[in-house]
């Protein structure tokens, strides 16, 4: 009776609830999925079991194979743009004193919009008919040319994840600053004492005491970018010809518009395959000794 | 034709384009034509009721040798049928008996809709439409029924395909535009999805005509 | 506050990139704001700059055509559901997590952090006929019981991160008075997270207010739908008007940006501390 309400059982009593409800709406449909990876189902049928059969097919799918391709572009793409842009402007934010707080309410604020909002602002400044490129061939300024570049193949997965970037960047603003605020200032005017320059106090000082936080920070970005769907499938839903084309959208339109629901469930557990290695990977730098 | 930049003036302003653009492109003289169904046929009149201009429809025409004179395809916008699996099939059946028993009303319903969203299971002639339905729409219900009664029609894809085809004809034929696959590889693609689906048994079946 | 000091010349250029940033961050929401008040008409004539005329009733039009008293009343009713739901659960499992140490709890973290990636769109399915075998379909206790799911990794560990700070002695002292471990809870944690706390039913609440996926799918009645909804329910074909969709928009984000406005240092830091502690 005693093991009921020993230590360690209260502490697992608080979790419990948690992991009840997260289990019943993540878990178990993931693992009903998963085991759905097996099967061929359409949705709606008989469910027949095809041993490996779905994934030996997505060895020889090319669209699949493009869209795990995309994919990785899209994850090296959000680690160094957004990054890059980010750092600069946390680090330059901190060393002015006037606008700070309007500065950050600036770079934040696309972060609050929904998603539908974001790409419905950029569809439109790209469109064809009434965006700013057609606006400044109205007035004969011909630089670009009044195309929308989520409508070309060899643009379009740039162009969305522009526009996911554009959101996203002032998340990782935020993380930031309130990273460097915790660097120490006499540790700068040491450096400013040995004349370093802008760069050198940033590469040496800043970006040192800043770790944990720069490290979280890519570990998100590369676990985030790999379900990424949303801009995604509202500015291209993977198009034209499959140029955009990212794991998450394939597997929602085999699922949904082509229901091989068996099929797409074979996607999504390459996808958790990655995750989990990804995770791993972290797991063991941090018990290397990375302070994650 | 594509590239003359005939269709929507470029690929790209194709795939750019919604609903609402090519609309009131159509209506203000920046498209001679749509290649579109019948539901649009509401959309349509509003946009020409402020114009001057008028609008009309023919149907697609037959590619082949020895085909009828115009195609006409059958889709199912809309369905009303009783679920197999209903606990009370005769209710269903009786409410379904109802909504279609006053002939007036349902054509008044339809006329409201400019007749383009559904087709009406009743019969009915020419007389029997309201007055103040577009003549276009007066001569597209004549003609169609003409048609039918010939037993010359075919069948939409979105409708009366298998789902792996039917969304391979249109979403892949993006990449046979963008020049990534040459179109005997479609067809030799496509052809394998239908295979697939003939041994699955998942051919929808179609009414004799 | 000053970390890095800097000379006037550099100050220049400092402020030209971070202004520059600014306006690509702040125009194409300023874009957003004029195109909701422009009529219909200008909008062949004026994409992109101020309103020639400035019709406010778009908004009273967006506001009647999209039933917004209903609407807002059901993500108001969503979101303090879920926040209901959630901060309980979540802020139990955290304090368990930074306060009792169960054995296993690493494994517990890394199923946590597993789960945030896991793409909706496999599991969707599967929960949609779950959810209807439950008959939680259609129901707002339905989705708020995804919200609260679907946010429990993140809450969970933010409100860890932060009890792992709380001062041990504060417990120590309430057990030898007696104490049980759920009274540490509530009486203890509990009143001095109220930080956490706050910053998490921010932080959830803004994905629940903007989450739509998920409104889309569970959610079928008009009378039922949330916010996210009504911007797609706008964009079909039967009522593009550039107007009324921006009007909407810009009605949809008003609460959020209000409500950062008040509580920007709240919502920064418990973004960050998420990172800082991870």
């Amino acid at each position: 009776m005693s093991i009921f309400f020993s230590k360690n059982s209260i502490a697992w009593y608080f979790i419990l609830p948690v992991l009840a409800v997260h289990f019943m709406v993540v878990a178990l449909p993931s693992l009903l999925s998963l085991a759905l990876c097996l099967t061929d189902w359409n949705g709606f049928g008989k469910i027949n079991y095809v041993g490996f059969e779905n994934f030996y097919e997505l060895f020889d799918d090319r669209y699949f194979k493009k869209a795990v391709w995309h994919n990785i572009i899209w994850t090296c793409l959000f680690l160094t743009v957004p990054i890059a842009l980010a750092l600069t402007c946390a680090y330059l934010l901190t060393g002015i004193t006037k606008g700070q707080m309007l500065f950050r309410l600036c770079f934040f604020f696309p972060y609050m919009l929904a998603s539908i909002i974001s790409c419905q602002i950029w569809k439109y400044i790209f469109h064809p008919l009434y965006g700013l490129p057609a606006w400044l061939n109205s007035k004969g300024i011909d630089l670009i040319p009044a195309v929308s570049p989520f409508t070309m193949k060899e643009t379009s997965l740039y162009a969305v994840a522009f526009v996911d970037g554009w959101h996203f960047w002032g998340f990782l603003v935020v993380i930031y600053i309130t990273g460097m605020y915790q660097v120490d200032n006499s540790l700068y005017e040491a450096a400013d004492i040995e004349g370093a320059t802008k760069f050198q106090k940033f590469r040496f000082v800043t970006l040192p005491l800043i770790r944990p936080i720069f490290i979280f920070s890519i570990m998100i970005i590369i676990i985030w970018s790999i379900p990424t769907f949303d801009y995604v499938w509202i500015l291209t839903q993977g198009g034209p010809a499959y140029s955009s084309e990212v794991l998450a959208t394939n597997l929602y339109s085999q699922a949904f518009d082509r229901f091989n629901v068996g099929y797409s469930s074979a996607i999504g557990t390459l996808m958790f395959i990655y995750t989990i290695f990804i995770v791993s990977i972290f797991g063991v730098l941090r018990k290397l000794g990375w302070e994650i | 034709m594509v590239d003359d930049g005939y269709w929507s003036g470029s690929l790209e302003n194709y795939y750019a384009l919604g609903w609402d653009d090519f609309h009131a492109m159509f209506a203000t003289r920046g498209a001679a034509m749509m290649t579109i169904g019948t539901w649009t046929f509401g959309a349509t009149a509003a946009g020409f009721a402020d114009s001057s201009d008028e609008w009309d429809w023919a149907p697609f025409p037959v590619l082949r040798d020895g085909g009828a004179d115009a195609a006409y395809l059958l889709a199912l916008g809309t369905t009303m049928s009783i679920n197999a699996s209903s606990g009370d099939p005769d209710a269903a059946a009786k409410v379904l008996d109802f909504i279609f028993s006053n002939k007036k009303v349902v054509l008044d319903m339809a006329a409201d809709f400019n007749f383009g969203e559904f087709v009406v299971p009743l019969y009915f002639s020419a007389d029997d439409i309201r007055e103040d339905v577009s003549p276009q729409v007066k001569r597209y219900l004549v003609e169609f029924a003409e048609a039918t009664g010939k037993g010359d029609y075919g069948y939409t894809t979105w409708t009366f395909w298998p789902a792996d085809p039917g969304v391979h004809i249109w979403k892949d034929m993006e990449v046979v535009w963008a020049g990534d696959i040459s179109v005997e590889d479609y067809m030799y693609d496509h052809q394998k999805m239908w295979d697939k689906a003939r041994k699955k048994g998942e051919l929808l079946p179609v009414g004799a005509r | 506050m000053i970390v890095a000091k800097y000379r006037k010349r550099e100050l220049v250029s400092n402020y030209t990139i971070l202004t520059i940033l600014a306006l690509t961050c702040i125009l194409p929401i300023m874009l957003l704001f004029f195109n909701s008040i422009k009529p219909q008409e200008e909008f062949g004539i004026n994409p992109l700059g101020f309103p020639i005329t400035i019709r406010l009733a778009n908004f009273v039009d967006a506001w009647i055509i999209g039933e917004y008293a209903q609407i807002f009343l059901n993500s108001t009713k969503l979101v303090i559901g879920t926040l209901i739901l959630n901060l309980t659960v979540s802020g139990l499992a955290g304090f368990s997590l930074a306060k009792l140490y169960p054995r296993g709890s690493n494994a517990f973290l890394v199923y946590l952090l597993v789960g945030v990636s896991i793409p909706a769109q496999m599991f969707i399915l599967p929960l949609f006929l779950m959810w209807k075998e439950l008959g939680l379909m259609n129901t707002h206790l339905g989705l708020i019981i995804i919200y609260a799911g679907l946010n429990a990794p993140f809450a969970t560990f933010l409100i860890r991160s932060y009890m792992i700070q709380l001062p041990d002695e504060l417990f120590d002292a309430a057990k030898i008075d007696g104490a049980n471990t759920l009274q540490l809870f509530y009486r203890i944690a509990l009143p001095i997270s109220w930080p956490v706390f706050l910053t998490t039913g921010l932080v959830v609440g803004l994905a629940v207010w903007n989450e739509f996926l998920f409104a889309l799918t569970f959610v079928h009645d008009d009378s039922k739908k949330p916010i996210a909804t009504i911007l797609f329910a706008f964009q079909s074909r039967f009522e593009n008007n550039w107007g009324l969709v921006n009007a909407s928009a810009v009605m949809m984000m008003a609460p959020i940006v209000i409500l950062f406005m008040f509580f920007q240092r709240r919502f920064i830091a418990g973004l960050t501390s998420g990172a800082s502690k991870g």
